[in-house]
């Protein structure tokens, strides 16, 4: 043998062939908590036992029986890990003396699976079958024979314990029927001595139904003594979980042996699931003992790493899942495949952006990463989870306010991000103008945003990249979640398709704002107004095999509102995409990926007074895209290469007249553009070297039709990383990049007004390169880590708009925009705990972001060539974002942001001019707002662990700006009748809002 | 709950808009300013002034001004020098400006500097189509339709409003102050009848807009405007209780022109939502020839201009309830006779009893309810004021 193929596959069982020369069976499951009485009466130990196994007897096995799932277990001397004899295959055993029976294996018809001894009084014969069954419970069940074990992290103690039954057959009337239990059992149940201690005839079991003793005795009990037996409903939950822990324990504390032969490096390679859904687990962490070798898994899973031959400990790790250690022995090449269990607490308290230590394990930076459940339970304002306002919690993330769509990545501008959902190009990433992001949590899996050190792989955009995935679909069963909030709800299906083979996943949310806006006074400004919006999103995954996997995806979202008056605004993104997933024969994995992104927004001016005038005015962006990547661990290396392509086919505006409208149609020229790119990359990570690289290189172009013009140009890629203690790093960096669209803007945040353009004549691609260094330290045996980051970032190109541009309908747009060059730097301090009842971090980013015009245009020129604010500068920025739990159930979250306010332009000077008072505005940016504080608390209570429970609701009671600070949006003057200058202050949320979101999962 | 969580919401949002003042760096700017417009057929009024900063005073604001000579000048030969009015503003003789020409305003101020606009046709004056009034639901809707005629594209309009109003009450006695305290209850000395010259029932009142109506045809089939509204009068208020007079003055614009004072109205009113904008100053078209980099404020564009008028009846007032507008007071005691600076009594219907109004049986109004130069206006009708009202 020597020679283990561990293959496990989830759903269908857990399938271990160790093919020994002694069983065909499976790998043996443990659990993983201290209980007694789960193996062969109390006892773990393996005692010595005879067994008749595929028609050939074997003596002096050591043999244990799992008495929960009716296995029996035997080990094989010159082997460590016991297995799972194939219960068909075995006829009966005995262990100290004792005989026991699979009746099944005979034919007894009615049998039950599983081992039976047969009791005898003399008289009557019973046979008795002994089990183990799980059950899960809040409460003090010390009292239980001492079964069962207290989790320290609850206060309420949940109890995982085994309880005995045993459980009374009798062959009544030519069938096997179980016994009720009752006094007259017990009675008539006396164990007696065995049929005999003598070495078994094989046909004797076979002789049971004609055994007179036996057909008398059952002919001898009371009719109620007999039961149906059938396993309740309750007893297949449990069997579920039982299933489910005996996949996570049975990789624990064993040794597998890999593959073959005497290589001096080997690769281990294979797919990472959850053991309650079968979904493929993305971005888990593979490291080998030292943990300098490591691989991340991709979005089917899978992962492949080459280490040492010999004994070896492979650490799997992800946030919200429960660590798994699993000891190797590598001969050579091999798969393992492995199933993780998510960690029951994370519920609470999963807000860790990326684990413990991740920082060390690669010379990327810059990398923010977040699910979910960490989504969803930060604090927010009418109780939506809200992936943007998530991002926004992290250092170096910034936005011009708190209901601004669009966010600021180390001194970027709002377009300069790439957000990517499922793959496809997010424009407008906002609901309700910024208030809700455009994104479902239900269905979100992961976030990942890119601050510095950004894959080779993204392209397009010269600040970060946020890379958005939706979940598989449950390959168990159909799931759902429904959630209720004051503002918005939202529901999510999921489920198999084909079992094994298909999943889907869906959901969609909507807003019934209306009836608040409905109510509010004149004086808000938006009272009368109407605001409505839609999302729907549909994944579908197929694995064709364990090498192939496709998934398509859809998305789409619907925006539209009104505030008092003629003017409807209208905005939607749709977005498909297909994406092939293949495990090379070399280990290495091709990703491929198509699809079609469409943004559309649209401006209904309709004058009631002025019918003439009335128009719709529509400008959509329209791209597909074609990617296709390798990624291939060679040695220390892993390269990854590949190239992209996206086509553009925008429409700058179109103008076309409503009802009695006398407007022109009027369409600007359609501007059509291809961007392909190549590009190359590695990641060198010597085996014991506290040094390691990440270098790329990307070569993007873009070409533009009509007029024919081209641009392009190589983006960088550098990193390394020195870790003289396992514990501590230093990383430096350095990227570039290219961008060819730009959004044209004269407001502070993305709105439905802004127009997208390509480059061309007039307008130059955006280039931008940062420079950033870091240290990384993890502390207090893992718990804290420390990060420090420096960066250094410069922008070219970037457009601002002149004063009094027209951006909408103009043929001439480029007359209208300047260039820029921008530059920004900033320190960004992280302390993140990462375990225990507070978990949580806080950030202190001190930066600056400014621009500067690069054209001379006189007296117009902006701030007469100075270097200016750009409108997110806010150098001093602290975030503290935590959760408390108290119990596994309730926890309490909180969310405090402060930072300096964002720069305005005010009026400095007033004059008349005509009758009126007119005023006259400082330079560019030259003012601030004040600061910006609040402080969001909510309290969440988490469903109970009832597996019985169909349903499970969870509640969360919040309140954002708890100290009702009126923080300011923008400031702004009028000159009130044209004679007073008078200023005033707009604050979004400018008091305390209570909000309750009710969550029901089933 | 279920109640409190809309209140608690609706607190949340409400006036989520507050007074709020930044304080500006303490610096001098004292750009020029020109305003006012070429306005060939008619005389042109020219307005120089300076930047002041925010909070300025106005009387401050008032007594300072540049001071220098301004010409017209055509590029056909034509030539105005500007002659001073007052508060900074030059009057010029442009009636019989030929309107073929081109022409721009030159300044030199006393100090040397000297600031232009360019050269510019003539913006032909627009025909107005349409003026008319219409109620709405919010009070009588005020509208105006345009024409461009040949090649206008672009329209500003301007208004002068005159109405006719009259007090409450005709009065039939009226209160003399000043007399002491009588000591017994003989009516006589303490009221008289009015005069006839002191008839304060109907007034004229008149006021110009502030802020310029600006339209625009630019993107349409037809240079025209249509309805366009120019303002609402609420329905109970006095401008339209009696005769209602809006005379509006339209001029043609250069697209750069209705550019600049469109921006200069919203930088001035519209910021501060959510999509507004972020405020800059906009360009005009006065530069300085002597000094390129001093800066200067303002657009100057070269108009013909024509007058329309609408006459608004009555029809629409509703009057409005003054809830202290009659006193009812059992005698003139000492207090009462000091509440008002002058307090008429009112021939008002309501008498208790049925003889001679005396100080007990007829009820008191204040001045302002019986005397219409209190609420703002004038006994000078216009004399092109259609009605006989004195």
């Amino acid at each position: 043998m020597r020679k283990l193929v561990v293959c496990l596959l989830l759903l269908a069982g857990l399938q271990c062939y160790a093919q020994t020369p002694l069983f065909r069976g499976r790998e043996m499951r443990e659990y993983n908590f201290p209980f007694n009485g789960h193996y062969y009466w109390s006892t773990r130990e393996f005692v010595p036992g005879s067994v008749f196994f595929n028609g050939t007897l074997y003596e002096n096995v050591p043999l244990n029986v799992n008495a929960h799932t009716q296995d029996l277990l035997a080990r094989e001397s010159s082997f460590a890990a016991p297995v799972v004899a194939e219960r068909g295959l075995t006829a009966w055993f005995k262990i100290d003396g004792i005989y026991y029976y699979n009746l099944q294996y005979y034919g007894v018809e009615g049998a039950p699976e599983g081992f039976f001894q047969l009791l005898t009084d003399g008289r009557r014969n019973v046979w008795m079958q002994r089990r183990k069954l799980f059950a899960r419970s809040p409460g003090d069940h010390n009292g239980d024979k001492g079964i069962g074990y207290d989790d320290p992290d609850y206060r309420e103690k949940l109890i995982t314990y085994f309880y005995q039954q045993d459980k009374y057959y009798v062959e009544r009337d030519g069938a096997f029927k179980r016994i009720r239990p009752g006094r007259s059992r017990r009675a008539a149940m006396r164990p007696g001595q065995p049929l005999s201690t003598a070495e078994p005839d094989v046909a004797v079991p076979r002789t049971i139904r004609r055994s007179p003793q036996v057909k008398n005795a059952a002919g001898s009990l009371p009719a109620e003594w007999f039961s149906a037996g059938d396993p309740s409903a309750e007893r297949r939950a449990m069997l579920a979980a039982i299933e489910q822990e005996n996949l996570i324990a049975s990789y624990r504390n064993k040794t597998y042996e890999i593959g073959s032969g005497d290589a001096a490096t080997a690769t281990v390679s294979g797919v990472v699931r959850d053991v309650a859904s079968g979904e493929a687990l993305q971005g888990v962490l593979v490291a080998d003992r030292s943990g300098r070798t490591y691989c991340y898994t991709d979005a089917d899973g899978r992962y492949s790493l080459t280490l040492p031959a010999g004994e070896n400990l492979l650490t799997f790790r992800e946030y919200s899942m429960e660590d798994m250690d699993i000891h190797v022995l590598l001969r050579g090449s091999g798969g393992l495949d492995i199933v993780m269990r998510e960690k029951v607490t994370a519920l609470q308290s999963a807000y860790v952006t990326a684990n413990s230590m991740a920082a060390h394990r690669n010379a990327g930076m810059g990398l923010e990463k977040m699910n979910s459940t960490t989504i969803t339970h930060m604090p927010s304002a009418f109780g939506e989870g809200d992936v943007l306002k998530a991002v926004l919690t992290l250092p170096g993330v910034k936005s011009v306010g708190e209901a601004s769509s669009g966010f600021n990545v180390r001194g970027g501008s709002s377009d300069q991000n790439l957000i990517l959902f499922n793959g496809g190009t997010i424009y407008n990433p906002s609901h309700l103008f910024g208030i809700f992001s455009a994104f479902n949590t239900d269905v979100v899996d992961d976030i990942q945003l890119y601050k510095s050190s950004i894959p080779v792989q993204f392209g397009g955009r010269i600040s970060s990249v946020l890379d958005i995935s939706t979940r598989d679909g449950n390959a168990e069963r159909i799931r759902g979640s429904l959630g209720l909030g004051i503002l918005t709800s939202h529901v999510a299906l999921e489920g198999p398709i084909v079992k094994d083979r298909t999943t889907f996943v869906l959901g969609g949310r909507t807003t019934y704002s209306d009836w608040l806006l409905k109510r509010l006074p004149a004086v808000s400004g938006y009272s009368g107004g109407k605001a409505s919006f839609s999302d729907v999103n549909l994944g579908v995954t197929h694995h064709f095999d364990e090498r192939n996997t496709l998934k398509a995806t859809a998305y789409w979202s619907r925006d539209g509102f009104s505030f008092r008056g003629d003017t409807t605004f209208r905005y939607s993104n749709l977005d498909v995409a297909l994406r092939w997933t293949h495990k090379t024969a070399r280990g290495g994995t091709l990703n491929v990926s198509t699809g079609y992104d469409r943004y559309s927004n649209t401006l209904d001016r309709g004058y009631s007074t002025d019918p003439a005038g009335s128009y719709a005015l529509n400008t959509t962006v329209n791209q597909g895209f074609l990617r296709a990547g390798v990624q291939q661990r060679l040695g220390a290396h892993t390269l990854s290469w590949g190239g992209d392509a996206v086509l553009y086919v925008l429409n700058p505006g179109s103008m076309r007249p409503t009802g009695e409208s006398l407007v022109i149609p009027r369409s600007l020229d359609t501007e059509s553009a291809l961007e392909p790119a190549i590009y190359a990359g590695d990641t060198w990570q010597p085996e014991g070297s506290p040094l390691s690289l990440e270098a790329g290189l990307r070569y993007s172009s873009f070409l533009t039709f009509r007029p024919a013009k081209y641009y392009g140009g190589p983006e960088l890629r550098l990193s390394g990383k020195y870790s003289p203690l396992p514990n501590l790093s230093f990383k430096t960096g350095v990227n570039s990049m290219n961008q060819y669209i730009h959004l044209i803007s004269n407001s502070s945040s993305i709105s439905p007004m802004d127009t997208w353009k390509l480059s061309g004549a007039g307008i130059l691609p955006q280039r931008g390169w940062q420079a950033a260094a870091g240290a990384y330290w993890t502390v207090f045996g893992n718990v804290l880590d420390i990060s420090l980051e420096g960066y250094y970032k410069r922008m070219y190109n970037y457009l601002d708009y002149k004063s009094g541009a027209v951006l909408t309908m103009n043929e001439h747009l480029a007359d209208d925009v300047v260039r820029t060059r921008g530059r920004s730097y900033g320190v960004e301090l992280m302390l993140r705990k990462l375990s225990g009842r507070l978990t949580g971090w806080v950030a202190y980013t001190w930066s600056r972001a400014q621009l500067q015009e690069m054209q001379d245009r006189g007296l117009e020129t902006i701030n007469g060539g100075a270097w200016y604010n750009a409108p997110h500068d806010k150098p001093h920025d602290v975030k503290l974002v935590g959760n408390y739990k108290f119990t596994h159930r309730y926890s309490i979250s909180f969310n405090l942001d402060y930072s300096t306010g964002r720069p305005v332009t005010i009026p400095v000077g007033q004059y008349l001019y005509g009758n009126a008072l007119r005023l006259m505005y400082s330079e560019r940016n030259a003012y601030r707002i004040p600061d910006y504080f609040r402080l969001d608390l909510a309290f969440n209570i988490e469903p109970g662990h009832y597996l019985k429970a169909f349903t499970h609701m969870s509640a969360t009671i919040g309140c954002y700006n708890v100290t009702g600070r009126r923080n300011a949006y923008s400031v702004f003057y009028t000159t009130s009748a044209g004679r007073d200058v008078r200023g005033y202050m707009v604050s979004v949320f400018a008091t305390q809002i209570p909000y309750l979101s009710l969550n029901l999962k089933f | 709950m279920k109640r409190l969580l809309p209140i608690l919401l609706l607190l949340a949002l409400d006036a989520c808009i507050y007074p709020f003042d930044i304080k500006q760096d303490d610096v001098e700017i004292k750009h020029l300013v020109v305003s006012g417009d070429i306005t060939i057929g008619e005389p042109t009024r020219i307005t120089l002034g300076y930047v002041y900063p925010v909070g300025t005073p106005s009387g401050t604001m008032l007594k300072d001004y540049p001071k220098g000579s301004l010409t017209i000048e055509g590029d056909g030969g034509f030539a105005c020098k500007g002659e001073y009015l007052a508060r900074g503003t030059y009057e010029f003789d442009t009636s019989s400006a030929p309107p073929d020409q081109r022409y721009r305003l030159h300044v030199k101020l006393n100090d040397a500097r000297e600031f232009a606009s360019p050269w510019q046709g003539v913006n032909q004056a627009p025909v107005v189509s349409g003026l008319r009034a219409e109620p709405s639901e919010t009070g009588l809707a005020l509208y105006i339709s345009l024409d461009g005629a040949d090649s206008l594209w672009n329209f500003r309009w301007d208004y002068t409003e005159t109405w006719e109003y009259h007090a409450d009450f005709i009065p039939v006695l009226m209160f003399v102050p000043g007399l002491p305290a009588p000591d017994n209850e003989d009516p006589s000395k303490i009221y008289r009848e009015p005069d006839p010259s002191e008839d304060y029932y109907y007034c004229w009142s008149s006021r110009s807009s502030v802020e310029p109506g600006l339209a625009s045809a630019e993107g349409q089939s037809g240079n025209v405007v249509k309805d366009r509204l120019i303002m609402t009068i609420p329905f109970t208020d006095k401008r339209i209780s009696t005769l209602y007079c809006l005379d509006v003055t339209v001029s043609g614009l250069s697209s750069g022109g209705r550019a600049y004072l469109q921006h200069l109205h919203d930088i001035s009113n519209n910021t501060g939502s959510l999509f507004s904008p972020t405020p800059s100053d906009m360009p005009g078209n006065i530069t300085c020839l002597s000094d390129p980099s001093q800066v200067a404020l303002g657009y100057l564009s070269v108009v013909q201009r024509t007058t329309s008028r609408l006459f608004v009846p009555p029809t629409y007032y509703r009057q409005g309830y003054d809830p202290d507008a009659l006193l009812f007071y059992p005698a003139p005691d000492e207090d009462g006779r000091y509440m008002f600076d002058q307090v008429y009594i009112t021939d008002s219907p309501v008498r208790f009893s049925g003889d001679a109004p005396t100080l007990t049986n007829v009820p008191w109004a204040p001045k302002r309810c019986v005397d219409c130069r209190a609420q703002g206006g004038t006994k000078n009708k216009p004399e092109w004021w259609p009605n006989s009202h004195k």
